[in-house]
């Protein structure tokens, strides 16, 4: 909550050196950001080399328009926010991210390897997965940002260009669907045994 | 200006920040940590949330591989000199020869030898373990082979499987190469760990099948009774308490299958060719159905099989069902349902997705 913890200030002088053509600076921006960029493209776009592309030209760019960018207080959220455009005037010719699940089939869980987590089993993690992605694309894109990335509802409705009342419900009624229909799953379970 | 925390739905705490920084151990939080002795009634909401919120954030996890990194950084380090904004095309045959070189690795790996971790494949440091008891059978039938655990394997032709002298001191870990069926004696304190063409089985006391060939590409380990663990064996070599009694991996329940890709080093569950039922008991009147609910003989059928059907209740609420079925397998049970039904069934992962119009005039 305070605007200027260390983390912040770490974040905000390493933005300074990247700005005043620090290299080592920009390849410390690029590390720590790249691997959630994927994620969250992936997440948001099937097509993984397209992904990659957009990643690329959007650091190349940063790096071309670094003069005249200003301070900003979360590097990651500017990222993202411009990642998404980014995807979202790809894809504009068979409109921007349909709410439908059209590509849903691509990321089928089942031949996903799932990151132990040993409070959890993979089991458990497995059916959620699935729960997932029954939401819309919006609600599996927003439920990404909050409870991945770490990003709050005004930053989730600003990348998505949402207002913050909508924002809000697509990620409440995800966790509802969720959290109604995981139960279930673990109802069903408990019957079985 | 603090909402009442403590009448806490479960999604109040999902939604609540501070909560998810807490539980997700991002953040130290006095509150949280006292709240669950302050409101007791509140404890299991509480670990259900958390669960969840761990659950969720291990949903999102993806890495992509350091060589796509590295090639993005490559290509952002040439397309940053030029001055007008480039579009750097990275021509696919990078990819394709990056993807050719894992594979040429792993592929060696098998072939050339300078396999270091035990049980990775199979004749080279198998053979380098000595004090190795070795069952083996060319007889041209299956061969039963009882361990010092009191466990029964049955090994198919030409199947082979070694122990050392410490089975059964710690644990009880066996190589094997070939296909075999294990019904494993029960004991929670040492588990049953079988190293196989690159996937290790771990279970606790159950039967199951394994296949691991080694002119095969995948190795299947099907479950018959109890609950296995399987994990690709990099993944073991890192697990902290591989040796423990806890499972962990994907996990398999009765007609479950594991199929691991050799190649590509993917696992995948689905289900058993021919699903058995798993538990007598709840087999209602050898599935003789009288003007049953559709959705109860779905339900009865999951239950008895242990598989989960996924199925609309409300689109087949109107639909019942007078039907003896008996000693079909469950794919031909499920045929006759769905022709009555008009509806269609398809395996998805260890799923059965059920699909139809139901049965509204």
């Amino acid at each position: 909550m305070e605007p200027f913890n260390d983390q912040a200030t770490d974040e905000l002088l390493i933005w300074r050196a990247f700005k005043s053509g620090d290299e080592a600076a920009f390849g410390e921006i690029y590390r720590t950001q790249v691997q959630g960029l994927l994620n969250y493209g992936n997440k948001i776009n099937p097509d993984r080399q397209q992904v990659q592309d957009s990643v690329q030209d959007l650091f190349i760019e940063l790096w071309n328009s670094r003069e005249r960018l200003k301070d900003t207080s979360s590097v990651k959220f500017y990222l993202f926010r411009s990642l998404r455009n980014k995807l979202s005037k790809l894809s504009r010719p068979d409109h921007s991210f349909p709410l439908d699940n059209a590509y849903d089939t691509l990321s089928d869980p089942s031949v996903t390897f799932y990151i132990f987590d040993h409070e959890i089993e993979a089991e458990r993690i497995e059916r959620l997965q699935k729960t997932i992605l029954k939401l819309s694309r919006r609600q599996q894109e927003a439920i990404n940002l909050r409870y991945f990335h770490d990003f709050s509802n005004d930053e989730i409705a600003e990348i998505m260009g949402l207002n913050y009342q909508s924002a809000c419900k697509l990620i409440y009624s995800g966790l509802k669907f969720l959290k109604e229909n995981v139960k279930l799953f673990t109802f069903i379970m408990l019957l079985l045994r | 200006m603090e909402a009442d925390r403590s009448s806490y739905k479960l999604n109040d705490f999902i939604a609540d920040d501070s909560f998810k920084e807490w539980a997700l151990g991002m953040a130290k939080s006095d509150f949280w940590d006292s709240y669950r002795t302050q409101y007791p009634a509140q404890q299991p909401v509480v670990e259900e949330a958390r669960l969840l919120l761990l659950a969720l954030k291990a949903s999102q996890q993806s890495r992509e591989d350091d060589h796509v990194v590295e090639a993005i950084w490559e290509n952002i380090k040439v397309g940053k000199g030029k001055k007008s904004r480039t579009v750097v095309f990275r021509p696919a045959f990078w990819r394709v020869a990056a993807a050719a070189a894992v594979l040429l690795i792993c592929w060696g790996g098998y072939h050339f030898g300078g396999r270091k971790e035990p049980g990775f494949g199979w004749q080279d440091n198998i053979a380098a373990l000595s004090d190795m008891t070795q069952e083996s059978n060319t007889s041209g039938k299956p061969r039963d082979v009882r361990l010092p655990d009191g466990s029964m394997i049955t090994l198919e032709n030409n199947a082979v499987l070694k122990y050392d002298k410490d089975f059964n001191a710690a644990t009880r870990t066996v190589f094997l190469r070939g296909k075999a069926f294990f019904d494993v004696a029960r004991n929670a304190e040492k588990p049953f760990i079988i190293h196989s063409n690159g996937l290790v089985t771990k279970v606790l006391g159950t039967s199951f099948t394994i296949a691991a060939d080694e002119d095969d590409d995948d190795v299947t380990v099907s479950v018959v009774t109890g609950k296995v663990a399987v994990v690709p064996q990099d993944r073991f070599e890192s697990l902290p308490e591989k040796q423990s009694p806890q499972l962990s991996g994907l996990v398999l329940t009765p007609n479950q299958k594991a199929v691991y890709s050799r190649e590509s080093a993917h696992l995948a569950k689905t289900l058993v060719e021919n699903p058995v039922v798993v538990d007598k008991s709840l087999v209602p009147d050898h599935f003789t159905f009288e003007n049953t609910p559709v959705n109860e003989v779905f339900a009865a059928l999951s239950k008895a099989y242990g598989i989960n059907l996924v199925y609309d209740s409300s689109t087949f609420q109107d639909c019942s069902l007078i039907v003896a079925l008996e000693d079909e397998s469950l794919y031909d049970k499920l045929r006759v349902i769905c022709k009555t039904l008009n509806a269609t069934y398809r395996v998805m992962g260890s799923e059965i997705l059920i699909e139809g119009k139901g049965c509204k005039q």
